[in-house]
């Protein structure tokens, strides 16, 4: 059976996207599921280092569009997780050396031989999205509780709709959950309402995000944190299980505070 | 004694703004109508239709609506009382 093609987008740069596909990708990954993460932000790719994979770029999207490179040339199969393959952008070109018949043609070929075929899409609404967009059979939109990312999401689902694609899904990222008790935040209610998309996801803002990234290994290969957790319970309902949305502990307070040094001494290594 | 209100803060939690601001953001980003250029419908409107009967200014209501068929424009506007100003005029 072939896979399933899913764009991550979000209009606003800075919100999670490329953090959100990869532990996507690792998330369904761990769960048995073939992946292929393709970064569709050409010139500026970044999945390949969030994912830790950046030394072993050989050939990239641009070479198997152009026809240098043969797909499975191209992508990078991650040894910690064999399930996993990354397709890199090219970080020498720009986003009109890729067209949209070119992606679906790309995604189709991918999603013969996975389960999920995960696009990483740049910020913004033009060439780069579009391209992003073309080959979607569904849409997660990343947005963070704030009037910038909410708005931008909001124009997105708006040109997600008129794509005629189906209704996207949203992930809320980094939500501070002491500031919501403190009404200093939108809650994710106050930003279900503004959007009127459905939820899959809500990841609170965990300093994990930021330690991993600096080790090239996403937070979900190792469900220990908040956020790990988070993106575990993502997969598990795009994979079409039923689970509650949990809700989050104020880690502001400095007992929890305190708690929290010793849970994680020294931010955990993890091999 | 400002430094006593925002002690016990009466201006509304930022939260707050935040989401009413982004909901008029957001109506403006779909229909490309400002509240100003509403506004400006609502002062056109209340001059057309004060020519013939008594409306109650403060309690009009216009807003935009987008459905199926496209964009629409709604207005609310309670009668003081039908006292055919017209008939005066002709």
């Amino acid at each position: 059976m072939a896979g399933t093609v899913i764009t991550i987008t979000s209009g606003k740069g800075g919100v999670g996207k490329t953090t959100t596909t990869a532990n996507l990708g690792v998330a369904l990954a761990r769960r048995g599921k073939r992946v292929a993460c393709i970064d569709a932000d050409i010139g500026l790719r970044n999945l390949d280092v969030i994912l830790g994979l950046e030394n072993r770029i050989v050939y990239d999207i641009v070479d198997v569009v152009e026809g240098r490179a043969r797909l499975r040339q191209a992508l990078i199969r991650d040894k910690r997780l064999p399930e996993l393959q990354m397709l890199p952008a090219a970080q020498t070109r720009d986003k009109t050396a890729v067209n949209p018949q070119q992606m679906l043609k790309l995604a189709d070929d991918l999603r013969a031989e996975t389960d999920f075929v995960l696009i990483d899409s740049p910020a913004g609404i033009e060439h780069g999205f579009k391209n992003a967009l073309a080959p979607a059979e569904r849409v997660i939109i990343v947005t963070t509780p704030e009037v910038s990312a909410v708005r931008d999401a909001d124009r997105i689902i708006g040109m997600v709709e008129a794509a005629e694609k189906p209704k996207p899904q949203l992930i809320l990222n980094r939500l501070r959950p002491g500031m919501v008790k403190r009404q200093e935040m939108m809650s994710t209610e106050d930003v279900i309402e503004i959007l009127a998309i459905d939820l899959v996801g809500i990841v609170p803002e965990d300093e994990m995000i930021i330690t991993s990234a600096n080790r090239g290994s996403p937070v979900a290969f190792d469900e220990k944190s908040q956020a790990g957790q988070a993106y575990g319970r993502i997969a598990q309902r795009i994979l079409g299980q039923d689970v509650p949305f949990p809700v989050f502990d104020d880690n502001t307070g400095i007992l929890k505070r305190f708690q929290s040094w010793f849970r994680n001494p020294n931010g955990g290594g993890g091999a | 004694m400002r430094w006593f209100d925002s002690l016990f803060r009466r201006n509304p939690p930022s939260a707050q703004i935040a989401k009413s601001r982004l909901k008029v953001a957001i109506q403006i980003d779909r229909n490309n109508l400002s509240p100003e250029l509403i506004n400006m419908i609502q002062d056109d409107i209340v001059r057309a239709i004060s020519q013939r009967i008594d409306i109650d200014r403060d309690g009009m209501k216009i807003s935009t609506e987008r459905d199926e068929g496209g964009q629409r424009l709604i207005a609310d506007i309670p009668i003081k009382a039908v006292r055919a100003k017209a008939a005066s005029g002709e």
